[in-house]
């Protein structure tokens, strides 16, 4: 059940005072002995602390600051940890979501599915808001020599496994940062440019796809970004990936080479506007100097939202993409 | 003859003392009612029975099994609780059966073997056999209802039943002198038309050549005969008991001196038809026969106890039903009425009780025209007697018939609870699945007309408590004669309850016979946000809800379970998992009642498919008052099932 929470009495005479507005927004978690609301009386002003622990629920119906209010007035609730439906809890469950970071409804008290749905898009709607999102494809095959070798010389240098994702999501968060026309989202029907560049993980959780997001990868050292990458893998496949482990992403990475697929091509993971599909890193046979030799090369295809960026914008993005892969160096120096 | 009859007298006392030492030595689990004294009764009666005619006994019933036939080592073993017991480990002393042998079974209630006689009774008279039955019971049950009910019904009918009352003078420790107002028992007969006869009770050759003409009349379709036994069990009511609370040592030492067997010895002495040397030749060779059944019956093997919960119920029979595609309409009363009609025209076992179910058809056209069809023995009047006709249709059941009981009114089958709930349930598992007990049991249920408290109710609740019966509410006509054709090709007893404010409407049924399958509930109206579950009018009432909600935007998905034992859990607990939410309406009341079962079942398997908690609108939790404005007040209405399931789906 959700503890109410009501307006105290100040002192010994108080009947009624004025509320001064909440500190904490509805839906945060809230902390015993963590002030939550300014109450004032005619003699003082007070940060009223919780005296439990939950999630603050403001009703639609509360008072707003300013108001007077009267002593026991209900002013909002804290929302237990059980306050989710046994329907919702499961369903948060499979989706690999903390329930704690799930609010209800406006006016409900009691988490119900809908709501974690809300959270996590069911696949099959996103796949159809996918699908209606206008593509095209770009191609391109990145010599992975260099690529390689930097990902051997830091093998022993790292404490977590560095893995080819990683330096190749250092790669797209740098020719992201280059190229900001594809750090955008589609949101009813407008382009909203972002600042931050969060890339986001295709990863394969117990048969579920979920994609986390290394957050500010552009700003992260390959190492940060193997620990980040490392850590949200284990969540996934754990189920306790919260709302902000798979929430915002610029731009997605997936990755299918581990698998033995050579190139292929990914539907867009809405609201944005590009995703990197990466192929097998095998020996290719490619032409250099007008010779046939067998090179180490990265299959990347681009897939891009034409209401975002045109074909040149996403051609220029690729070729950055690519020129980082084969001179890889850089991103190891860049922080 | 007289020496046989020493002889199984003889078997019969050995075997109760032997009994006796046993349960001394806590060989015997529960109960030992010996039948030390009284060896003369089933002796001279059951020398007169073939081996298919049917007896009826009571908890003092080891001396009637032997007598019929009964394998001394089956009696051992089942007092010791084994496999090879005659009910297989399930009975013990009080609940014998063997009806391979004719002996169909002892009871531990007071009363029940009178009415089962009279119907098997019913069944050999229908079925023109020229078996007789033969109920045993003590003077206690002569001051019960059912020896009321069961004379009368098998003088009305000239059933071939003798009733042999064993009069020990103890209804366990009460004097028969201090509960009966005319203690001359045989006299009471005259109450209900048939010969009444006094016998010395331990004089087995009197009872002989009285069981002898009893038979025969019996036999003869001459009707049916009582007959007195006065005697006395000189062993106390059940071993271990204290026997001197209630009568004197003087007593039964004076009694033990008019020992039947001491008599018949005596006789046979006297007469020349056995010398000491012969009879004590087999009572030595008796003697030897029982110690060596009893220390078998010691090393025979315990039931599994995989096995203790089979033989509730026959095999299930699987059929598939043709679906609603008809396009002649019928209403539910005459739909059950073509099934019934099909049905008696196959199977000429089928029979009906009740009152005002021949000639004119049934209070609610239930048989109309069937009595012209299959006349009066079929379509049987009874007396207003209900614990009778159904402690009578058990017995029919046990012996090859079908019975049907029409009780108009479902109500009235409480009057027959015990035989119900006691006996018929229970047949099957304690024969271990040998008897079968196609028992249906149909009635009209619901509030409406103003037809107040004794005619209105709903019980389903109460009945599927009950392991061992089926019960089943249809609120279509289709679902109605599919299956009421099932119960009645059913081995298993059902309680059909027609909801009377559904008996007259109309809807499309299949003119073939065919039947529908119990447990299989039926899914009313698709819907994606909320299952709601209504059974009989509430079912119908639940739909009209849907109907409405849907002009809101709400989906509601409607289930009619259609049975509610076997309950259909599965197909609810599919919709749970579509839906989220659940809500059992339900005009009987809330409290350990079919919705508080289902939302626990639904609750336990489907707790992870919830978005919201488990809900359900029932009846008031009061009789069913007269008054139109205080009826409406105890039944869901409409617009109360719609708030329901709007408050619901949005919670």
């Amino acid at each position: 059940m959700p503890i109410d929470i009501t307006v105290p009495r100040l002192g010994w005479s108080m009947e009624e005072g004025t509320f001064a507005g909440w500190l904490v927004p509805s839906g945060s978690p809230v902390t015993v002995g963590q002030p939550i609301y300014s109450l004032e009386s005619d003699k003082v002003t007070m940060d009223v602390e919780a005296l439990d622990a939950g999630t603050l629920h403001i009703p639609d119906d509360a008072p707003v600051a300013g108001a007077t209010v009267v002593v026991g007035q209900l002013l909002g609730h804290l929302l237990q940890g059980n306050e989710a439906s046994p329907r919702a809890r499961a369903t948060a469950l499979a989706l690999g979501i903390d329930i704690a970071t799930v609010t209800p409804r406006e006016g409900a008290t009691r988490i119900i599915e809908a709501d974690v749905l809300k959270v996590v898009r069911p696949a099959a709607k996103l796949m159809e808001e996918a699908f209606r999102a206008p593509h095209f494809y770009l191609h391109a095959d990145a010599d992975a020599t260099a690529l390689a070798s930097l990902r051997n010389a830091l093998l022993p240098l790292l404490p977590k496994r560095v893995s080819y994702n990683d330096i190749l999501i250092k790669a797209v968060a740098v020719a992201l940062k280059q190229h900001p026309r594809l750090n955008a989202h589609w949101v009813d029907n407008a382009i909203v440019q972002r600042t931050q560049i969060h890339i986001g993980l295709a990863v394969d959780a117990d048969d579920r796809l979920l994609v986390p997001v290394i957050r500010n990868a552009d700003q992260k050292s390959i190492a940060d970004i193997a620990a980040d990458r490392a850590a949200l893998v284990e969540r996934c496949r754990q189920k306790k990936a919260t709302r902000e482990d798979l929430a915002d992403g610029s731009v997605t990475l997936t990755n299918l080479g581990t698998f033995g697929v050579d190139r292929f091509q990914a539907i867009l993971n809405p609201p944005q506007s590009a995703i990197l599909a990466i192929g097998r890193i095998a020996q290719r046979p490619v032409v250099v100097d007008g010779q046939v030799v067998a090179r180490l090369t990265v299959p990347i295809s681009l897939s891009v939202d034409h209401r975002v960026a045109d074909g040149l914008a996403a051609a220029r993005f690729l070729q950055a993409i690519v020129e980082l892969v084969e001179a890889p160096l850089r991103l190891a120096l860049i922080q | 003859m007289s020496v046989s009859l020493y002889r199984t007298m003889q078997l019969i006392r050995s075997s109760e003392e032997q009994l006796a030492r046993c349960h001394a030595r806590g060989l015997v689990h529960g109960a030992c009612h010996t039948y030390v004294g009284q060896e003369a009764i089933a002796t001279g009666v059951c020398a007169h029975l073939n081996g298919d005619d049917a007896i009826f006994s009571t908890h003092r019933g080891h001396g009637h099994a032997l007598a019929k036939g009964m394998p001394p080592g089956e009696l051992f073993a089942e007092l010791f609780g084994r496999e090879t017991g005659c009910s297989r480990g399930r009975g013990g002393s009080m609940h014998l059966f063997s009806p391979e042998i004719g002996m169909m079974g002892t009871s531990g209630i007071v009363g029940p073997s009178i009415l089962q006689a009279a119907g098997a009774g019913y069944s050999f008279s229908l079925r023109k056999t020229e078996q007789v039955a033969v109920a045993f019971f003590g003077d206690g049950a002569t001051n019960n209802g059912a020896f009321h009910e069961g004379l009368n019904m098998a003088a009305i009918w000239k059933l071939p039943v003798l009733f042999v009352c064993e009069n020990n003078q103890f209804a366990t420790e009460v004097p028969f002198s201090d509960a009966a107002g005319n203690p001359d028992v045989a006299s009471r007969a005259a109450a209900y038309g048939l010969p009444g006869l006094q016998l010395d009770g331990n004089d087995v050759v009197a009872i002989s050549q009285a069981a002898q003409e009893a038979v025969a009349r019996a036999r003869s379709g001459a009707g049916p005969t009582l007959l007195e036994c006065k005697t006395y069990r000189t062993r106390p009511h059940s071993e271990g008991m204290g026997d001197y609370t209630y009568r004197t040592r003087e007593d039964v030492a004076a009694w033990r001196e008019r020992c039947p067997i001491k008599r018949l010895r005596a006789t046979l002495l006297a007469a020349g038809e056995a010398t000491e040397a012969e009879l004590d030749a087999i009572d030595a060779e008796i003697q030897t026969h029982v110690s060596q059944v009893s220390a078998a019956a010691e090393q025979a093997p315990w039931p599994s106890p995989g096995a203790a919960t089979t033989h509730v119920y026959s095999p299930v029979r699987s059929v598939v039903e043709p679906g609603v595609s008809a396009t002649r309409e019928l209403s539910f009363a005459a739909a059950t009425l073509e099934a019934l009609d099909q049905e008696m025209a196959a199977n000429p076992n089928i029979f009906v009780f009740g009152e005002g179910i021949g000639i004119r058809g049934g209070n609610f056209g239930t048989t109309v025209g069937l009595y012209a069809k299959y006349g009066a023995q079929r379509l049987r009047d009874t007396p207003i007697a209900e614990r009778g006709f159904v402690g009578m249709a058990c017995g029919a059941a046990m012996t090859g018939a079908r019975p049907v009981i029409d009780f108009m009114f479902i109500d009235f089958i409480n009057d027959a609870f015990g035989e119900l709930v006691n006996q018929i349930a229970k047949m099957q598992y304690m024969s271990s699945g040998r008897l079968k007990m196609p028992v249906l049991l149909r009635g009209c249920i619901g509030i409406g007309h103003a037809a107040a408290t004794h005619h209105s109710g709903s019980y389903h609740s109460i009945y599927s408590h009950i392991p061992g019966l089926r019960v089943v509410i249809p609120s279509t006509p289709y679902d109605a004669k599919g299956l009421f054709l099932h119960a009645l090709r059913s081995d298993d007893p059902v309680l059909f309850l027609e909801p009377r404010e559904l008996m007259a409407v109309k809807g499309p049924v299949p003119t073939e016979a065919y039947e529908i399958e119990f447990g299989k509930a039926r899914i009313l109206r698709e819907g994606s946000q909320i299952t709601v579950v209504g059974i009989a009018l509430m079912a119908q009432r639940a739909l009209a809800a849907a109907g409405q909600l849907a002009t809101e935007g709400i989906s509601v998905e409607v289930i009619d379970p259609r049975t509610v034992s076997p309950l259909d859990t599965a197909t609810i607990l599919k919709s749970v998992r579509k839906t989220g939410r659940l809500l059992i309406v339900d005009e009987a009341f809330a409290p350990c009642s079919l919705g508080a079962e289902i939302a626990a079942q639904i609750a336990d398997q489907g707790f992870d498919f919830l978005d919201a908690p488990i809900r359900r609108i029932n009846g008031a939790f009061a009789p069913t008052p007269y008054s139109p404005t205080l009826e409406a007040a105890v039944i869901p209405a409409l617009d109360q099932i719609v708030a329901g399931i709007r408050r619901l789906a949005h919670e």
